[in-house]
């Protein structure tokens, strides 16, 4: 016990001795017990304690750059991996799926997949000599088609040539091959990498492997793009403490993207979707609406006729009646035009068509190509008929007219969150399953696999919710991305031919 | 004498050996587990493990693809049929899509895929047909019609 006490007047003793250094008695504390002092500039005390105001608060999720580089280059911001905090801030927290991108001395902000198609597109663009060179075969290699997982062997002798355009699965490269005449051939190519440097132009193909790593390397934004439910967090507590919204500039969604291009064969009323919509092209596209459906219904009774029909409309009159039946087939009933419901359905087939840009179906795809997939909207499968293509009176001239304003509302609509909204590309309806209220497997595959999750809840389009159980008497739906694995729709395509061909009616 | 007795002992033993070696060992690809499915953002690859670039993009419908089993056809035993589950869809009423790759043990290549059936969520099934006649697979599908692979 004295012991003890001698020790304990020991450390006294020492503290004290340095005591007369420090003027200030807090600072001395701090010291002692090892705390940072707070500089009160830049921390306001809230009731969950101290946090960083909101010029300097909260780790800017995406933000990467530096401000010693330029930071208008995206590839330098994107490689520089230093503390966020170095950088001059962004207004506030990135919401989750979205990133801040500083471009000059402003700072915006952009979904991930902006992010990465702007990156990867620079880094495409600075490699654009060595990725468009055809090299030619000089040494013989084995190439393997994976449409029909046939090997083939291009022979130095007959004039092969190949470009590399990215990675396969298994780590293949994935390349085009073109004949002797320089056509491509059919069938999606890969190759192994030591038959990409060996049997061609080993310099420009060392340099195309390069450039390839760097696009893929550019694709993966999850080291310092990780959400909040990636760190599982709440988003509430979030919203609440962290963002500041007052503060905060506008962050809803861009509108869709209007088209812009004038095609020759518009029927009447449909020219109106030439050059953008706008609510002043209402009228006409209603006039359209019922040019369409007289058009497709004219003349038969039989739903793949009318499919067949369907397919030869214009691409963008395919768009508007592609948007409109699925969107009469598959949303709840009574909603008024313009209802957040409607609009989110076409958003889901809009962001589908988008995802397999992406992963390159071949062009044109139009919102009928997309909806009439089979087996994907479940609306227009006859499940009591062995599963023929059903025509539940989405065909019908009636009833248009609200949709055709949901339509218009479409593509001046503010969608939020933004970047999550953009990956919006399946939804179910609970009540309508059977087993009733039952999940799908593909929704249970998607979260396991892909980390897909529910975002019905977090869903505002023009600052409106969609329906749910409790306000909905027609049904709801429950909205979910990342299904197949984020910003993508990994289904297999039916060809319009293939539609109209396998369609039972 | 007894030299000759030697070398012909050797070689019986040689041939025995070879022979049982060869019984012993099983094709590749023809059980389940010699096979594995792939995947990039382009989509689901079905592809032998032990040869890295034999594979073969998968038709598929939605995220929950899987290999079910690998069974050879009575009449065909060079080929094994690879069932695997395409995918469910559907946004209310679901259906289960199911198809199988057709590859052949003794060639080591693939010859096509098609499908096997499909399920709807109110308990239908709508099966394909597959029957094997003179070198001739044909498979008639309700919705993809008749397909055939000339083996």
């Amino acid at each position: 016990m004295k012991g003890n006490k001698k020790i304990i007047v020991g450390i006294m003793v020492m503290a004290f001795s340095n005591a007369p250094v420090h003027a200030d008695f807090t600072s001395w504390i701090q010291k002692i017990f090892g705390i940072q002092p707070i500089n009160k500039d830049e921390y306001e005390l809230t009731r969950r304690g101290y946090r960083r105001k909101n010029n300097s608060q909260s780790s800017p999720e995406g933000v990467r750059g530096n401000d010693s580089r330029d930071p208008s280059n995206m590839t330098a911001l994107f490689h520089n991996r230093q503390d966020p905090y170095q950088m001059s801030s962004p207004p506030f927290r990135a919401p989750v799926g979205s990133i801040w991108v500083k471009k000059g001395f402003t700072w915006k902000l952009v979904s991930n997949e902006e992010f990465v198609e702007e990156k990867q597109a620079e880094i495409r663009n600075g490699y654009a000599d060595v990725l468009g060179a055809r090299l030619p075969i000089k040494k013989s290699i084995y190439v393997y088609n994976l449409d029909d997982g046939q090997e083939t062997m291009l022979r130095a002798n007959e004039n092969y040539s190949i470009q590399v355009s990215g990675y396969g699965p298994r780590e293949s490269i994935r390349i085009k091959v073109y004949d002797s005449s320089g056509s491509e051939l059919p069938g999606d190519f890969i190759t192994i990498s030591n038959n990409v440097t060996e049997g061609t132009e080993k310099a420009i193909a060392d340099q195309a492997l390069k450039a390839i790593e760097e696009i893929r390397d550019a694709g993966d934004i999850t080291p310092f793009c990780r959400t909040d439910s990636d760190y599982g967090v709440v988003a509430d507590a979030v919203v609440e403490e962290d963002i500041d919204d007052s503060a905060a500039p506008d962050v809803s969604a861009r509108p869709v993207a209007r088209p812009t291009q004038r095609l020759d064969d518009y029927k009447e009323g449909c020219e109106a979707l030439a050059d953008g919509i706008t609510s002043g092209d209402a009228a006409r596209l209603k006039v359209c609406a019922n040019t369409l459906l007289s058009f497709v219904n004219g003349g038969t009774r039989n739903m793949c006729q009318k499919l067949d029909k369907i397919f030869s409309l214009n691409e963008q009159e395919q768009d508007f009646i592609g948007m409109l039946m699925a969107t009469k087939a598959e949303a709840p009933g009574g909603l008024a035009g313009g209802s957040a419901d409607h609009l989110m359905i076409m958003k889901s087939l809009d962001n589908r068509r988008a995802a397999v840009r992406r992963r390159g179906w071949a062009e044109p795809i139009s919102i009928a190509d997309i909806a009439f997939q089979f087996d994907q909207y479940s609306a227009f499968n006859d499940h009591n008929n062995d599963n023929q293509f059903d025509a539940p009176g989405f065909l019908r001239n009636s009833g248009y007219e609200k949709l055709v304003d949901s339509f218009v509302a479409f593509h001046s609509a503010e969608w939020r969150p933004p970047g999550v909204i953009d990956n919006v590309t399946h939804y179910y309806s609970p009540p309508a399953m059977i087993p009733r209220n039952s999940t799908p497997s593909w929704v249970r595959s998607g979260i396991r696999n892909n980390g897909a999750r529910e975002v019905t809840s977090e869903i505002r389009v023009n600052g409106q919710p969609v329906v749910n159980s409790r306000n909905s008497s027609h049904g709801y739906h429950k909205f979910y991305v990342g299904i197949d694995g984020r910003n993508n729709y990994n289904a297999s395509r039916d060809t319009r031919r293939q539609i109209i061909d396998q369609c039972r009616y | 004498m007894n030299r000759f007795k030697k070398i012909l002992m050797a070689l019986t033993f040689l041939i025995v050996s070879q022979l049982s070696f060869a019984q012993g060992s099983a094709v590749l690809g023809d059980e389940v587990n010699e096979w594995d499915i792939y995947k990039d953002k382009y989509g689901k690859y079905l592809g032998l493990k032990e040869v890295r670039m034999k594979m073969i993009k998968l038709r598929t419908v939605g995220p929950d693809v899987e290999l079910i089993k690998v069974t050879s056809p009575e009449k065909a035993p060079h080929l094994a049929l690879i069932e695997y589950k395409a995918g469910s869809a559907g946004t209310s009423k679901i259906v289960h899509v199911y198809r199988a790759v057709i590859y052949d043990l003794k060639k080591q290549r693939f010859v096509g895929q098609a499908p096997l059936r499909r399920e709807s969520a109110d308990g239908k099934k709508l099966e394909a047909k597959w029957s094997y006649e003179n070198g001739l697979l044909t498979i008639k599908d309700p919705r993809e019609g008749k397909l055939e692979f000339k083996l």
